[in-house]
């Protein structure tokens, strides 16, 4: 499924947020949102879907316009996770994961297939009676990513193995990798390629730009609400935008498996 | 399993509590008595006892009880915060100021002492509750974005504001209405007929079945607004609705039993010991175990210093408050205060 904004200005208590953006994920396609704090990653994820309105442009999901989809029709096409989200109910796991099928009617049966298998693929089955508000930091980013998963996951979908579940959606993430540990971040990536693999659309904010390099198909590079640079890590990830955007110098080397850029910090001395 | 074995042992518990407030009081009457007059038409005493007064306080202790159970269980979610309250949007303040215009001013015109006082007395306080949350919503909602805290900030200003309303027609009142004032504002079941029950019935029964229709949708607000929508919901409208209804049934309880307060809060919050925080059993348990607390407590009202009666309100709120304020601690404790 295509999510593309076209030309996109988005206003925040009166400054631009998001400076004439194009923008598109498709099919099968893993894009990641990179840049300093403040670039706007978070606003344009807020804008893709639909929860700020462009001043000019427009968002489109498929061909229509995101903030005319029927709300309920368009939750079962993308699910989003947004950042820091607490809950101050003592819901179990399982029950928060469960809210991910909210938009669905479908039988119990099939529901509790999806919800074991969300929470086995984020490694929360031993913990899924647990209260959330018992749960670290990094235990509840994970059950809440598994709650997302859970909206966007389709019967047959397995996490090892070749999954035979076509998956026709976008799936929104807002700094996924915030609290979580190497292991954690590394498996949800490869997680997510698998996704992809199977027809779903990405788009996530992410701070460790070597993992970026390593995951992304494509990598967007944002500052001051405006695109310095999109395209292939090799495209998007060099020495000079780095120093541009971020003013830190940096040596880039070259990951031995893939090929895809690495970078270090230069030597202080 | 756990959940319905918990709701049917409050709903037994609710069946003992209101058998035991028809066969309690002055005039002694038995369990055979009661089922004779509730099967049978008679017109002696025992008869005139329990049906023209006591059933229709148990009656009215159910409804109010279960209506402020499941609003306060609503409002908590809406807020997405368990120490939220009915009486925190301002409903309670402007219902009682509806009242108090109709108890003081009334007086002076007659209006008071007409036939009529049952239904306008109800009818004020009912347009009272409802100004005052449409003052809230137009204060704090711009566009699709609904503020929270403006919302909390109208409704302490709304309550503040009805306070000083109330205390000076206070000022201006004779004794008469200020004794009547007093003792409505502190609530009571006293009055309870068979016509507020009627009211109450036609009011309270519908909008809570229209509240429970929106459970799994405040269920989905518990990740906040933004998560809520992300999950299909209609966060507006469903506001608008959860806002609405709980003001209906706030409106209409003060109208009849005046200012009862912490059901709404105590209700949810004890449940939430026992039941899942999952709307689709809080909700209908909050129903249930609402009406227990105030059957218990109108029966203990004038029960504990018989022949005295004392108002309801206080006993709710001597025994409501430091159980508030057990749970403020508590969600210390939890770091989420």
């Amino acid at each position: 499924m295509r999510l593309s904004a076209q030309n996109i200005i988005v206003e925040l208590a009166g400054s631009v947020v998001v400076d004439n953006i194009d923008f598109s994920v498709n099919s099968g396609e893993l894009v990641m949102l990179v840049g300093p704090n403040g670039s706007g990653k978070t606003s344009l994820i807020r804008t893709l879907c639909a929860e700020l309105t462009p001043v000019e442009g427009q968002v489109l999901l498929e061909d229509r316009p995101v903030g005319s989809w029927k709300p309920i029709d368009r939750a079962q096409k993308m699910a989003v996770l947004f950042q820091q989200l607490a809950v101050n109910f003592p819901i179990s796991v399982e029950q928060l994961v469960r809210l991910g099928r909210h938009p669905f009617h479908d039988d119990s049966k099939v529901a509790d297939g999806i919800i074991d298998e969300v929470l086995d693929s984020m490694d929360l089955t031993s913990m899924a009676q647990r209260s959330v508000l018992s749960l670290s930091g990094g235990e509840q980013q994970r059950a809440q990513i598994a709650r997302v998963l859970a909206q966007i996951w389709r019967a047959g979908s397995q996490v090892d193995g070749e999954m035979d579940g076509e998956l026709n959606g976008v799936l929104i993430l807002d700094e996924p990798l915030a609290s979580l540990d190497i292991v954690y971040q590394y498996q949800l990536l490869e997680l997510l390629q698998k996704l992809v693999k199977n027809g779903l659309s990405i788009v996530l904010s992410i701070h460790d730009l070597n993992l970026a390099s390593l995951f992304a198909d494509r990598m967007v590079l944002l500052d001051k609400g405006q695109v310095v640079a999109a395209g292939t890590s090799v495209e998007v990830f060099t020495q000079d935008n780095i120093k541009q955007v971020f003013n830190q110098s940096v040596d880039m080397i070259e990951h031995p498996g893939s090929g895809r850029p690495q970078m270090m910090y230069s030597s202080r001395t | 399993m756990k959940n319905s074995l918990i709701i049917g042992l409050l709903s037994v518990a609710l069946v003992c509590a209101s058998v035991l407030s028809l066969v309690s009081g002055g005039i002694a009457v038995g369990l055979t008595d009661v089922v004779r007059v509730l099967t049978e038409s008679s017109e002696d005493i025992v008869s005139l006892v329990v049906l023209e007064i006591r059933l229709p306080r148990v009656q009215l202790a159910i409804l109010t009880g279960a209506g402020l159970g499941v609003s306060g269980a609503v409002i908590q979610g809406l807020f997405r915060n368990p120490l939220a309250d009915p009486g925190l949007i301002g409903v309670s303040g402007g219902a009682a100021l509806g009242a108090a215009c109709v108890l003081i001013l009334g007086a002076q015109y007659m209006i008071a002492s007409s036939g009529y006082v049952n239904l306008i007395l109800p009818a004020a306080a009912f347009v009272g509750g409802l100004l005052a949350t449409l003052l809230v919503i137009l204060f704090s909602w711009s566009g699709r974005v609904v503020s929270v805290s403006a919302m909390l900030l109208v409704g302490l200003a709304i309550n503040t504001m009805a306070t000083g309303g109330i205390g000076l027609l206070m000022a201006l009142s004779d004794q008469d209405s200020l004794r009547n004032l007093t003792f409505w504002l502190l609530g009571s079941m006293a009055s309870a007929d068979a016509d507020k029950v009627l009211i109450s019935t036609v009011v309270i029964i519908p909008a809570v079945c229209l509240l429970l229709r929106d459970s799994a949708n405040l269920d989905c607000l518990l990740l906040g607004e933004s998560g809520a929508r992300a999950l299909g919901v209609s966060v507006s409208a469903l506001k608008f609705r959860l806002v609405v209804l709980s003001a209906l049934i706030v409106g209409c309880s003060v109208a009849f039993t005046g200012m009862i307060g912490f059901v709404g809060l105590i209700v949810p919050n004890l449940l939430r010991f026992v039941v899942t925080p999952l709307h689709r059993w809080l909700m209908p348990a909050s129903a249930v175990f609402g009406a227990l607390i105030l059957v218990v407590a109108d029966l203990a009202a004038r029960s504990l210093w018989f022949p005295r009666e004392l108002p309801i309100g206080v006993l709710t709120s001597l025994i409501g408050a430091p159980i508030f304020i057990f749970l403020i601690g508590l969600q210390r404790k939890k770091g989420l205060l």
